[in-house]
């Protein structure tokens, strides 16, 4: 195949300490023998570290959160692909696909692709919906409720035992023991994330993971399996395993097979002692640790691209069990002109 | 009782469950049981090893042994986990 000249926009450059997948998907896709890029980042903040990493991004620029309105974002989408010729954009936050899926028709106008689920996907498979989409495609998921107010909190014994947890629509997730705490949970969230909040069912087990890429037709072009073996305060992935477990790549695929999804998307599950598996998220997106994933064997971030560029991707079966990633904190220094740049021109 | 097959045993008795991502260390002597039972020997096959290879007598041997199996059962390491 020859080497394709790809200008890739990506998002999720936050390498912090709650890690965004724009750094780890950019490395997959720098590791492609069959892809020439050049990648643009997208950043929100002007500390995003990796706009400051070296051989990360070829140039950076800064863009208005989605929340600021549609035609702002998208004009400062547009102003940067009239400088870059974008020819893919790959968005990995949840919050910013609501935006990029509704603007697809008009991206894909201006010569900008996107490889993304449809917006019935997106919402089908949201934290508030989740129980209606296990009874739908018939997969085993926690009893949750959607909370408005906290008057909903009251009535919540009558349904739940305690611990119950406490979940952000987009982010964040707490263990509540009690009322007093899930209230306090409650304005915690719902100040950062907005309404609904989702109590969810405690089931107890082993949380595994699955990072999988889906072509939209049903198929699954690749999944890869992981247990957490270091987990953060922020309940964030610090070192992860590979694992063989075929009733997990059996759930992905049906899963896959059933919405017929298209893009990235991680399945976060608990396996129970008696070997139930329980679909506790999905999250719309490649994760953080998709990196793994390509050191195992399977460049999913590389497979995506080829997928939106309208390329042939054949299915990945196999990957390296075993495989680990621990992440580290690296004080990397930089310049003052370089944070003035970004600050004062919105581009690195 | 057999190990499941997938389980993955170093030199070094460093034991490794793909299907879990568990680690185990093991100390020399149940690294030497697991490599008996990946040979697929039977619990007497390994019993009677034990016996002529160590100063132990056959009671204190297959109490140990039960125990042993026990941990391999509540790990989830065996298949046809009863001996």
């Amino acid at each position: 195949m020859s080497r394709q000249n790809i200008h890739i926009a990506v998002t999720g450059l936050n390498n912090t300490d709650n890690p965004g997948p724009g750094v780890p998907l950019i490395r997959g896709i720098r590791e492609s023998a069959d892809l020439n890029v050049r990648i643009i980042g997208l950043a929100y903040e002007n500390l995003e570290p990796g706009i400051y990493m070296p051989e990360i991004t070829d140039k950076s620029y800064l863009i208005p959160y989605p929340s600021s309105g549609t035609k702002v974002f998208l004009n400062r989408i547009m102003e940067i692909h009239e400088q870059e010729r974008i020819d893919l954009i790959i968005p990995n936050f949840d919050a910013e696909l609501y935006t990029f899926i509704k603007s697809e028709k008009l991206l894909a106008q201006q010569g900008v692709r996107t490889f993304l689920p449809t917006l019935e996907q997106l919402e089908e498979r949201s934290k508030a919906l989740l129980p209606a989409f296990g009874k739908k495609y018939g997969f085993k998921v926690p009893d949750s409720r959607e909370i408005v107010n906290k008057q909903d909190i009251a009535n919540l014994e009558d349904d739940f035992d305690y611990p119950v947890l406490v979940k952000g629509k987009f982010y964040d997730a707490y263990f509540a023991y009690n009322e007093e705490q899930v209230t306090s949970h409650f304005n915690k969230i719902a100040s950062k994330w907005g309404l609904p909040v989702i109590v969810q069912e405690y089931i107890k087990g082993t949380e595994v993971n699955v990072v999988a890429l889906g072509d939209g037709t049903g198929r699954t072009v690749g999944a890869v399996s992981m247990r957490k073996q270091y987990i953060t305060d922020k309940g964030k992935a610090w070192g992860g395993i590979t694992i063989d477990d075929p009733r997990m790549m059996e759930i992905t695929r049906d899963l896959i097979g059933k919405t017929k999804w298209r893009g990235g998307m991680e399945l976060e599950m608990i396996r129970t002692s008696s070997a139930e598996y329980y679909l506790i998220e999905i999250n719309p997106r490649i994760p953080a640790w998709v990196y793994l994933a390509v050191g195992a064997g399977q460049n999913l971030p590389e497979a995506m691209v080829k997928l939106a560029m309208g390329l042939d991707v054949p299915s990945m079966e196999k990957y390296q069990t075993g495989k680990m990633f621990i992440r580290y904190s690296w004080d990397m220094l930089g310049d003052i002109s370089q944070f003035e740049k970004i600050t004062m021109n919105g581009e690195l | 009782m057999k190990i499941k097959p997938s389980i993955a045993i170093s030199d070094n008795g460093f034991l490794f469950d793909p299907g879990s991502g568990e680690s185990y260390t093991t100390n020399a002597v149940a690294k030497e049981i697991i490599f008996m039972m990946k040979q697929n020997l039977s619990v007497e096959e390994i019993k009677k090893t034990l016996v002529e290879k160590y100063d132990v007598d056959e009671v204190t041997l297959e109490k140990n042994l039960i125990d042993f199996f026990a941990m391999l059962r509540h790990y989830n390491l065996c298949e046809a986990c009863n001996p």
